[in-house]
């Protein structure tokens, strides 16, 4: 049975991890993922069951991170993760917390559009279909964003 | 159909989350295939990196915090106006004679719409109980007045 209550406990933690890959701060991810799971809770009668669940639960992520992007009137300059570089192009994987911090400032950069398929294929682990549903477009189109996306992050990395 | 794999194929395979089988296929096309070797070796650096970001840490209370109920405010105003005006009538219609049986009522009609409203939450709760003291006070200084 599709309760609200095991719905938001089985989705709190795949629609936090996901808004805080969309989102540049940690504050700005939590009130996303907040908003986020509140809706998917709400909204639990408007969803298709004969569709699957997660490209459902993911289109209101995005929608509620897209949304919060666009409120934001400033960069928030502060917010920005402090980085530093290590040699350009250096592949070896300096120190951890430093990897990470690169990966997410190059997640950030990335326009709205491909972070979003990168996330969902990178971290949530969803399948191209799965993708194309929940952004309803087709098939090509997700695994086009996704070919760019990774150059994107490629350049942005400055790795191979 | 291509002969070669995918780019979701590669990248599921650098990853390691490739089912065994099309794993050990894609390992001994290697072996034969210098463009799928490329095509390896250039999505194992990314996904490496990708990979590097840690699983952030769910905040404790966000499933519950999503499944309180929602306040419904103007529920809430329109009962405390409700147990305010039922206490005021009650008291205006029986002043002085019989002021313990005004102030029974008005209790217990506050509690009643309380407990009625509850599910509103927390905050329903606060306000209905404010609005139940309030009308209390309220029919005690009225059945005072001469
Ligand atoms: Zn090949």
């Amino acid at each position: 049975m599709l309760t609200p209550e095991r719905v938001a406990r089985a989705w709190a933690s795949p629609v936090h991890r996901y808004c805080r890959r969309m989102m540049p701060s940690e504050a700005e991810a939590d009130d996303a993922a907040q908003e986020a799971l509140i809706k998917v809770v709400r909204h639990l009668d408007r969803y298709d069951r004969t569709r699957p669940l997660a490209p459902w639960v993911y289109g209101i992520a995005r929608n509620t991170c897209l949304d919060a992007l666009r409120r934001r009137t400033h960069k928030r300059e502060d917010d920005a993760v402090e980085v530093i570089d290590p040699a350009p192009g250096a592949l070896v994987l300096v120190d951890e917390a430093q990897t990470a911090a690169r990966v997410r400032r190059a997640l950030v950069t990335l326009p709205d559009l491909y972070r979003d398929v990168l996330v969902l294929y990178h971290y949530e682990n969803l399948k191209y279909v799965e993708i194309a549903e929940s952004l309803d477009v087709p098939l090509g189109t997700v695994m086009n964003r996704i070919f760019r996306a990774r150059q994107k992050m490629r350049e942005a990395l400055e790795v191979a | 159909m291509s002969p070669h794999f995918d780019l979701d194929t590669v990248v599921r395979f650098v990853r390691g989350d490739l089912d065994e089988a099309h794993a050990i296929e894609l390992a001994l096309h290697l072996d034969d295939c210098p463009t799928c070797r490329a095509r390896v070796a250039r999505e194992e650096p990314l996904t490496r990196w990708l990979a590097a970001l840690p699983s952030p840490e769910t905040p404790a209370a966000l499933a519950d915090r999503s499944l309180a109920p929602a306040v419904d405010t103007p529920a809430i105003a329109v009962a405390a106006v409700c147990v305010t005006v039922a206490t005021v009538a009650v008291v205006l219609a029986n002043p002085v004679p019989d002021l313990a049986s005004g102030l029974v009522v008005a209790r217990a009609t506050a509690q009643a719409l309380a407990g009625l409203l509850a599910v509103t939450g927390t905050v329903g709760w606060i306000a209905l109980w404010a609005a139940a003291v309030g009308s209390t006070l309220a029919a005690r200084r009225l059945s005072e007045s001469p």
